[in-house]
């Protein structure tokens, strides 16, 4: 378990800042097949999202990295989907 | 003193939330995205760090390599590894790699912070056994290879001669500026070899007037001469079936250069004042600042002797030419001084490093050693600055050096020197900054060296 309180709250709302930026970036990379893009954001957002506090996020990073590794565009696809709609809603709701 | 900790992760966030953690606490904190970067940086000393935390997966080399890497250079600072992987196969692999410790993600901060500080207790009581170690055997007046801080290829070259002919009886010629350590590289050849258990004799042969250090070398009988009360056990003798280091050889007058190579071909000495012959068993190992070879040529040393004497040359680069050892070298002194005084807590900025490194260091390491024993006595903080080790009105030490100065004002204020006169203050002053080696400051001076000679033996006039 992350100790979320350790984390500033001016650096969690920078990290979802980033996150968002990175979602979109995903939308693009799928339309151009950049898998490498995808499961790199997947193995970050997998290894530090409950590090700052994101437990949510955690699940969402492993699911994008091991879709992208397979090139499996089905998953990607719902894998990033899920990704923003969990963005989203941490900045609407947490920050 | 809070400690200095690398971090390494190619993921900014977690570098900056670590960065952010631990400089809240008085950390000093250094970032790098890249381990092979962060490597080559402690590799080459732009680094000086007291623990590393670095992740396990990384884009060029992997934490597990950098630690492979790191404990190859035989670096004892601590790295704890940050892993997502919970296996205890990783586990066992970052501990066999020579990891401290690792953590697992997500990262417990609190679980980190133990990590990190029993990292830096348990590198605090390595260290202070090393210093001890090092201490003692200060104290009971032994050196060992461990004496011989360097990585440079010149000092490497010079261990590995040394380590080679110490198991030989060969004579051996030690040659290198003043203060580059001629005498350590001599301890090391006896302690390497067979002759440790006997004992090891220095003499300096410029610092013993010409008429006693024929006595001092070969001994002499009771009342051979005025003075000689007692007889004397010379140090060819004492020596036994040790070392018998004979510095600043180049100093030796002729005739006793002449006795010298007597010894060297037969293996035996006459005291003064005695019939008697004695067989000498040690070996004989010499050193000298000067170019042995220009001294033969200007019938100052005999060629023969030196020809004896320079069976196994070493030579031992000035510190100027081996720059990459200055920051060891830095640092073991101030732990051997650290120690010996027992001051606890005081190490270099970063600014003082680079100025240990741009220094030109004349007095080579003897100086180095006699500025950081200063420093770390006169320094008031537990940081050490650049103008502690190297105070501003000593950065040049060619200022301080005003007979010879080449001073244009003086010039305008007296009466205007001749050109003779200033020709000659100029080469006076460029043979004291090359510290009398004539070839160098003929070189300097762009003129050969025969006129050069010619110039200092009209000024002798």
């Amino acid at each position: 378990m992350s100790f979320s309180n350790q984390v500033p709250h001016e650096m969690k709302v920078v990290y979802i800042q980033r996150r968002l930026s990175d979602f979109a970036e995903c939308s693009k990379a799928i339309a151009t097949g950049d898998y490498s893009f995808l499961e790199k954001v997947g193995h970050q957002v997998k290894g530090n999202a409950e590090s700052f506090g994101f437990d949510a996020l955690s699940p969402i990073g492993i699911a994008l990295e091991t879709a992208a590794k397979e090139k499996n565009i089905e998953e990607i696809k719902k894998a990033v989907h899920d990704f923003g709609t969990a963005v989203a809603n941490i900045q609407k709701t947490e920050l | 003193m809070k400690a200095r900790i690398a971090l390494i992760d190619d993921d900014r966030d977690t570098l900056k939330l670590l960065s952010n953690f631990f400089e809240n606490l008085d950390y000093t904190t250094f970032l790098y995205e890249d381990a092979l970067k962060a490597f080559e940086d402690i590799s080459n000393a732009k680094l000086n760090c007291d623990v590393i935390v670095t992740d396990f997966s990384l884009p060029n080399i992997s934490g597990i390599e950098f630690t492979k890497r790191m404990k190859s250079l035989g670096n004892q600072i601590p790295i704890i590894l940050i892993t997502a992987n919970r296996k205890v196969e990783v586990a066992v692999e970052a501990i066999h790699a020579g990891a401290y410790d690792f953590v697992v993600k997500p990262i417990h901060f609190p679980q980190l912070l133990v990590s990190v500080e029993r990292a830096l207790h348990l590198a605090r009581v390595e260290q202070d056994n090393q210093t001890l170690k090092t201490v003692v055997k200060l104290q009971e007046g032994t050196t060992s290879l461990e004496g011989v801080i360097g990585k440079s290829p010149g000092i490497k070259h010079a261990l590995d001669l040394a380590r080679r002919v110490s198991q030989s009886s060969s004579n051996v010629l030690i040659s290198g500026e003043s203060g580059t350590g001629k005498e350590i590289i001599a301890k090391t050849i006896h302690i390497l070899g067979p002759r440790k258990k006997f004992p090891f004799i220095a003499i300096n042969c410029a610092s013993i007037p010409e008429n006693l250090l024929e006595s001092e070398l070969f001994g002499h009988a009771k009342g051979s001469f005025t003075g000689a009360s007692e007889k004397k056990v010379g140090l060819f003798e004492e020596a036994d079936a040790g070392t018998l280091f004979l510095d600043e050889i180049g100093d030796l007058n002729l005739s006793l250069q002449a006795k010298l190579l007597r010894v060297l071909q037969e293996r035996k000495i006459k005291r003064i004042g005695e019939n008697q012959y004695r067989p000498i068993r040690a070996r004989i190992v010499c050193a000298t600042h000067k170019n042995l070879r220009e001294e033969v040529e200007k019938k100052n040393f005999r060629e023969d002797l030196f020809f004896r004497l320079n069976v196994i040359p070493i030579w031992i680069p000035p510190l100027r030419e081996r720059k990459e050892d200055i920051i060891p070298l830095a640092e073991f002194f101030l732990n051997k001084f650290s120690a010996l005084n027992n001051i606890r807590g005081k190490f270099f900025s970063n600014d003082c490093l680079e100025a240990l490194i741009k220094h030109p260091w004349k007095g080579n390491v003897r100086e180095l050693e006699n500025s950081i024993e200063r420093a770390l006595v006169l320094a008031e903080k537990d940081r050490i600055e650049s103008d502690d080790v190297i105070p501003i009105d000593q950065a040049d030490t060619r200022e301080t050096s005003t007979e010879n100065a080449f001073d244009f004002s003086r010039i305008s204020q007296s009466r205007l020197l001749s050109v003779e006169e200033l020709i000659n203050k100029y080469i006076s002053y460029a043979l004291e900054i090359n510290q009398g080696v004539k070839e160098k400051t003929a070189k300097d001076l762009q003129i050969d060296r025969k006129t050069l000679y010619r110039r200092l033996k009209e000024m002798e006039h």
